[in-house]
């Protein structure tokens, strides 16, 4: 990695982890300069990742997309990006406190997963490829932030139906989930499966016992370690003062649905675009291959949320849970998939 | 000259004196014309609201300024000078500063946190600003004390959490709607609570209202009041699912709204959220609808605990505001104290010594040993004769403006013309002075 990246990189997940704080601090004590630091913070953090990301550009010769670092990189710059532009328009800096950690957490794994520029295979070298992957990138983002606002929903509902226990239970079970996906990702990342082709002539991983239990044991501990905080923080959230420092059910539910209409047409085109690209590479629009199976369950999900809000008149809750669930399918498709099911896209690796 | 400030509040005087007292616009710049009048009192904003009298000013002596302002405004309100001033308090310098800048932070306000302060001194402010009655000093400070009331309001949570019944059951409301622009609210029964709550909900532009009420023409004079519409009590159940916020002050002993009727109502509305708030004892509203998908239900209990829960967070937010209003006050007394006269003529002396000593030097040494000591004596004789001419008209004149109204400005001219701020010998003398 070019010294310069490096020094960019390690600059924004600095400014990122600051920012993230300073959003927290805000949501604690609700003061306006801590939001307009935390929000200051957060665009010069943007402004490094811009540069850093540049540089690999520059340093590869192709665009950031191929390995998981850049990918992962690319991701949390969505996340950040989308996260400023939605501050501008709706009221809902208090959802920065999860949105930038969460950005702060994916841009630290990328770090972790990091090996530097390879040469690129020639079967990525595709135009169709780019559009493919980018467009593919900025819809997770999109559904990052319909996850977030629809997370804020739920608990917001809570505190204004004063279920102040589902409010803790709430945290603690999207805090225990985010753990143990994280847990067992860098558990498969420790792991050291050898490749095998099978029947079909089709790559896929093979663990040995002592793999399976790094990647359960890593699995556990991120689980406890983040139901515990879920349940600290859900224990502070849970009174009923801080239903004032989130923003409104309609304002959530709305930036939930906005992101989701905005994500929904890019993930087409992302699918779409992947199988002229598929034709291309393999000769087939479309093999069933596992990731390509996942996108369409992913499609068929938002789909889902659209039709049932568009037709049947669902909103709140039930969207929001959709939502929610929604970017859980959408990670096992960006990263469970690669680890655990045979198929032609195991080069992401 | 000297800033002091004369009141009494809702904590020192009973309401009956109160309101005896209190200040309409013509009254107030009767006791503005009365207290300028007198020629000892320079500068004049009278503050009144429904819970004090407050009149600041800039006196030439305090114990005179007090006198006037007692004998003024308990000529005005027709009140016993010595019961006014049994129940009054008066604050001169620092503390009168202090004073200003926590009755503008809303920290001395019946309910800490409430926002119509900053208004009214900004209104008391204004109209003295026009009839000419405020000078240098209350104009900085005034505009001081909006921006330090402004401070405390962006920086700490003082004004977040509303404490009121009603205004809880609007702020929760909004936390549902977002926004309540354009809502429909539907208005059960006529007791007082409710009425209060809906004046405070139409103030947030609301669209309408429905008036529901077991004696018909009850309901038609609530509407009338509120331009609503009144609606037959039995077509309750037909009106709900028109209403975005439902109020229930009905005195029934039975339940008027119910689990069912309210989820047959979010259906029959695709979803969108009901915001119930139900004030009545014994209560109208059965407490599983709050279970009901996108119903939210708040009793009288609720609201209250609500409300006592912010009113402890506003007492915790008083003491960061304490904080912020110290700072605020010593960065407005360090301006003041650079405008007293003694010190600017000491620093205006100190200046020209110091530029007539260095001139001497440089001229005297010229002359390398041909002058005698005579010869000597007279050109320093000179220079300082010039230089006390010179200085003779600012510093009488200086000396009078303290005790003129608006003297400040020639004292803070005077450090500007001279640059005496940044002037070491003015920094000198100022600690000397401390």
């Amino acid at each position: 990695m070019d010294k310069l990246e490096s020094i960019f990189a390690i600059v924004t997940l600095l400014t990122y982890l600051v920012a993230g704080c300073v959003y927290i601090w805000f949501l604690i004590t609700r003061n306006r300069r801590a939001a307009n630091l935390a929000t200051m913070l957060l665009i010069l953090g943007l402004f490094t990742h811009t540069l850093s990301l540049g540089m690999r550009w520059a340093d590869s010769g192709h665009p950031p997309l191929t390995d998981s670092y850049e990918s992962l990189s690319l991701f949390s710059w969505g996340i950040v990006l989308f996260y400023l532009i939605t501050e501008r328009i709706y009221p809902i800096r208090a959802a920065g406190a999860i949105v930038v950690p969460t950005a702060f957490v994916i841009e630290s794994i990328a770090l972790v997963l990091n090996n530097g520029p390879e040469p690129l295979r020639p079967i990525l070298n595709s135009g169709w490829l780019w559009i493919h992957v980018t467009i593919a990138m900025l819809s997770y983002g999109f559904f990052a932030l319909a996850f977030g606002a629809g997370f804020f929903y739920v608990v917001q509902e809570y505190l204004l139906k004063k279920r102040y226990q589902n409010v803790v239970i709430a945290f603690a079970l999207m805090f225990a989930a985010v753990g143990l996906a994280v847990g067992i990702w860098m558990g498969f990342e420790w792991a050291n499966p050898s490749e095998a082709v099978n029947a079909a002539g089709q790559y896929y991983n093979q663990y040995a016992s002592g793999d399976v239990y790094k990647i359960l044991g890593a699995g556990g501990i991120g689980f406890a370690g983040l139901l515990f905080l879920g349940l600290v923080a859900g224990k502070g959230a849970s009174r009923p003062s801080f239903a004032n420092r989130l923003p409104s059910l309609d304002v959530l539910d709305e930036v939930s649905y906005r992101a989701i209409a905005f994500g929904f047409p890019m993930v087409t085109i992302a699918i779409v675009t992947g199988a002229i690209w598929a034709d291309k590479a393999w000769g087939s629009w479309w093999s069933w291959d596992p990731k390509e199976t996942w996108s369409l369950i992913t499609w068929l999900f938002y789909g889902a949320y659209l039709h049932t809000r568009l037709t049947w008149g669902w909103r709140g809750r039930h969207s929001a849970i959709i939502a929610i669930i929604g970017l859980m399918v959408v990670l096992f498709t960006y990263i469970g998939v690669n680890y655990l099911l045979p198929g032609l896209h195991s080069y992401v690796r | 000259m000297h800033l002091a400030v004369f009141g009494i509040n809702h904590k020192t005087a009973p309401v009956e004196l109160r309101e005896k007292v209190s200040l309409g616009g013509e009254q107030a710049s009767e006791l503005s014309q009365r207290l300028l009048g007198g020629s000892r009192v320079l500068e004049v904003v009278p503050l009144s609201t429904c819970n004090r009298t407050e009149v600041y000013m800039v006196a030439s002596h305090p114990e005179t300024g007090l006198k006037e302002v007692v004998a003024a405004l308990s000529a005005i309100g027709g009140v016993d000078p010595g019961e006014l001033k049994r129940c009054s308090y008066f604050h001169e310098g620092d503390a009168a500063v202090r004073h200003l800048y926590t009755v503008a932070s809303s920290l001395d306000s019946m309910v800490v946190g409430e926002a119509q302060i900053m208004g009214q001194i900004k209104e008391a402010y204004r109209r003295a600003h026009k009839q000419q009655s405020t000078s240098v000093l209350l104009n900085r400070l005034f505009r001081h004390a909006l921006e330090a009331g402004k401070r405390v309001r962006t920086e700490t949570a003082i004004g977040e959490n509303p404490v009121s019944v009603s205004s809880v059951a609007v702020e929760m409301a909004k936390k549902v709607f977002g926004d309540l622009e354009g809502k429909t609210v539907l208005l059960l029964g006529a007791g007082k609570m409710g009425e209060l709550t809906a004046t405070h909900l139409l103030s947030h532009g609301i669209a309408g209202i429905f008036v529901g009420n077991r004696t018909f023409s009850h309901a038609e004079q609530m509407a009338e009041k509120f331009n609503g519409t009144a609606i037959p009590f039995d077509d309750l159940t037909k009106y709900l699912p028109l209403a975005d916020i439902v109020i229930s002050s009905t005195g029934a002993t039975r339940y008027v709204v119910h689990r069912n009727d309210a989820e047959l109502a979010i259906r029959r509305r695709h979803h969108r959220a009901i915001f119930f708030i139900d004030i009545a004892v014994p209560r109208d509203i059965e407490p599983g609808v709050n279970d009901v998908n996108n119903a939210f239900l708040y009793d009288i209990d609720d609201l209250s605990e609500v409300a006592g829960a912010n009113a402890a967070a506003r007492q915790k937010e008083a003491k960061k505001a304490e904080k912020i209003i110290e700072e605020e006050v010593e960065s407005f007394t360090r301006w003041l104290s650079s405008l007293d006269v003694v010190p600017t003529i000491t620093a205006l002396r100190a200046m020209a010594e110091e530029v007539k000593e260095a001139e001497l030097a440089k001229t005297l040494a010229r002359f390398d040993g041909e002058l005698s000591e005579d010869d000597r004596n007279r050109i320093e004789a000179m220079a300082s004769g010039i230089v006390n001419k010179i200085l003779h008209g600012p510093t009488v004149e200086l000396k009078r403006a303290s005790n003129e109204r608006g003297g400040y400005l020639y004292v803070e001219s005077m450090r500007r013309l001279f640059r005496l701020n940044g002037h070491k010998s003015s920094k000198m003398t100022k600690k000397n002075i401390d």
